[in-house]
């Protein structure tokens, strides 16, 4: 699957990625929280999520030579880690697991992730709400609506890398992104008035 | 222009596709660019937070290639697990269940049975006096003969004195002193076993015992359908179907050297025996007791059963003349020859 997905890469490559391979214990240093923290998002399961990271890096060890540096490392494991996430999704015999999983990361959770800032309480438990609302609201889009959310707004890729990674067209990561943002702020805007 | 943006247009303007109108509304709108830096605050919010969470989880795994490739050990990929209330699909153990209910319930009711079958049934063969049964033997020297009868009923009274019947060499009707049947629809003569005595025949004699006393009939005392104080069918005092003292028939004294008495033949001796099985039914019936059988041993050796003299049931008569039609004997003999004899055998049957 990984062989298709990078047949499908488009060259956009700066300097030379496929020297970068060569120490794969530094890649997987240097890239392990963002693939965690986009699956984490995506299945909103830690377990699950790691597990996932961990066979995304596995995955990319075994076709590091097949890597010719036709996109930036990053896209190129975070091609890798879309595929996972959705082949989690289609899985039918994980069905007990997702449903396992709502329960996993309740969404009042994730405001315990947000760092302490010198903000008032007042603010903090604003924040707090509005991030659970875009976590709750996350979970609620479609695979293809949530995989291209987060690979926007969390992972900062633009539109020509979230195209690469998840093999889209252009005109369709614009219209699932456009989907996914409009419902999002129905979420917040609904939770918060 | 003073409208601010629809929805839409805000969704549109976060993925970079608003339009150029739209831009320099928002620039110079205060609600619109507070609307939209509240919503990218949110978001920056949210992927702090996702970014934090993936930091403090990295930082307890420590990740590193060689725990990526450890991977490898362990299947990545989750196991499936059955849905807990779902339909159960072990037929296997059903089936298995099943089986093992049955064995066990089976060894709850069989056990008596199991238990006793190994144990060995005890058998005891106890050989009665025997009888033999001589149907016809030849013609006796008078001068050598000897043996007797006896018999009565019982009477309170003496024998009747009178003539015994006809001595012959076979005894039908023992002798009657008051025929009971006067009209009977086949005549049969009564007599008793003494051949010598056939030519003595008296003819319209009361029958009696020689010895008896003059008076009321009676067949005396004795026992088994004779007359007179002895025992058997004959007349007198001896036991057997013959005339006088002795025993075994004809006249005289001692045994009868032809007749039917112990003396002449010799008891015939099991040389193989079958221990006999315990039934099923009987088994099951915790059933034990003795079964009587009467038989004949032929001058081969092979027995033939005449009838069974104590039955038990619940199919032990059948297992007992199964296993006692199968032994063989060494004949009872009679001066070396091989005759056939009676003999009664007591099967014994105990559960222990």
């Amino acid at each position: 699957m990984e062989q298709a997905a990078t047949a499908n890469l488009v060259t956009s490559a700066v300097d030379n990625p496929t020297m970068e391979i060569q120490d794969f214990d530094k890649v997987v240093q240097q890239y392990w929280p963002r693939i965690l923290r986009f699956l984490l998002a995506a299945v909103q399961d830690s377990d699950v999520a790691e597990t996932l990271t961990q066979d995304c890096f596995l995955r990319a060890y075994r076709s590091r030579e097949r890597f010719r540096g036709d996109s930036t490392l990053n896209t190129w494991l975070m091609t890798i880690a879309v595929n996972l996430s959705r082949d989690h999704a289609r899985n039918k015999r994980f069905h007990f697991w997702r449903r396992a999983q709502r329960h996993a990361i309740d969404s009042t959770l994730i405001a315990e992730w947000l760092p302490d800032r010198k903000i008032s309480p007042e603010q903090r438990a604003l924040i707090d709400e509005q991030v659970q609302a875009v976590w709750a609201a996350t979970a609620n889009l479609s695979d293809k609506q949530r995989t291209v959310f987060l690979l926007r707004f969390v992972e900062d890729l633009d539109i020509l890398e979230i195209a690469e990674a998840t093999g889209l067209s252009e005109s369709a990561v614009n219209v699932h992104l456009f989907r996914a943002v409009r419902a999002i702020r129905r979420r917040v805007r609904g939770n918060h008035e | 222009m003073s409208n601010h943006l629809t929805e839409d247009q805000i969704s549109r303007w976060f993925i970079g596709q608003s339009t150029l109108t739209e831009q320099r509304h928002v620039q110079g709108c205060g609600p619109c660019t507070a609307e939209l830096g509240h919503f990218l605050d949110t978001i920056e919010s949210f992927k702090v937070a996702v970014s934090t969470r993936a930091d403090q989880l990295t930082g307890l795994a420590s990740p590193n290639l060689a725990m990526v490739l450890s991977g490898e050990a362990i299947p990545a990929t989750p196991v499936g697990v059955r849905e807990i209330w779902s339909k159960n699909e072990f037929r296997h153990a059903r089936w298995l269940s099943l089986v093992v209910h049955a064995v066990v319930l089976g060894l709850l009711v069989i056990p008596p049975a199991v238990t006793t079958s190994l144990r060995p049934t005890e058998t005891v063969v106890t050989l009665y006096r025997s009888v033999p049964l001589i149907l016809s033997f030849p013609r006796p020297d008078q001068s050598k003969s000897g043996g007797g009868g006896g018999g009565g009923r019982k009477a309170l009274t003496p024998p009747s004195k009178g003539v015994p019947p006809r001595g012959a060499d076979r005894q039908i009707v023992p002798p009657l002193v008051e025929p009971k049947n006067l009209m009977p629809e086949l005549v049969v003569e009564s007599t008793v076993i003494a051949p010598q005595l056939q030519n003595l025949r008296p003819i319209d004699v009361q029958i009696g015992d020689p010895a008896g006393v003059v008076g009321p009939l009676s067949a005396g005392p004795g026992k088994n359908g004779g007359v007179g104080t002895g025992d058997g069918t004959g007349v007198g005092p001896g036991r057997g179907p013959g005339v006088g003292e002795g025993e075994g028939g004809g006249v005289g004294g001692g045994p009868y050297v032809y007749g039917a008495g112990v003396g002449g033949v010799s008891a015939p001796v099991p040389i193989s025996k079958v221990e006999p099985e315990y039934s099923d039914d009987a088994r099951k019936a915790r059933i034990q007791g003795a079964v009587e059988l009467r038989i004949i041993v032929l001058a081969d050796g092979t027995p033939r059963l005449e009838r069974v003299t104590q039955a038990l049931g619940h199919g032990l008569d059948q297992k007992a003349i199964d296993a006692v039609m199968q032994w063989r004997f060494r004949p009872g003999r009679r001066d070396g020859v091989p005759v056939a004899t009676r003999l009664n055998i007591t099967v014994n049957f105990s559960l222990r």
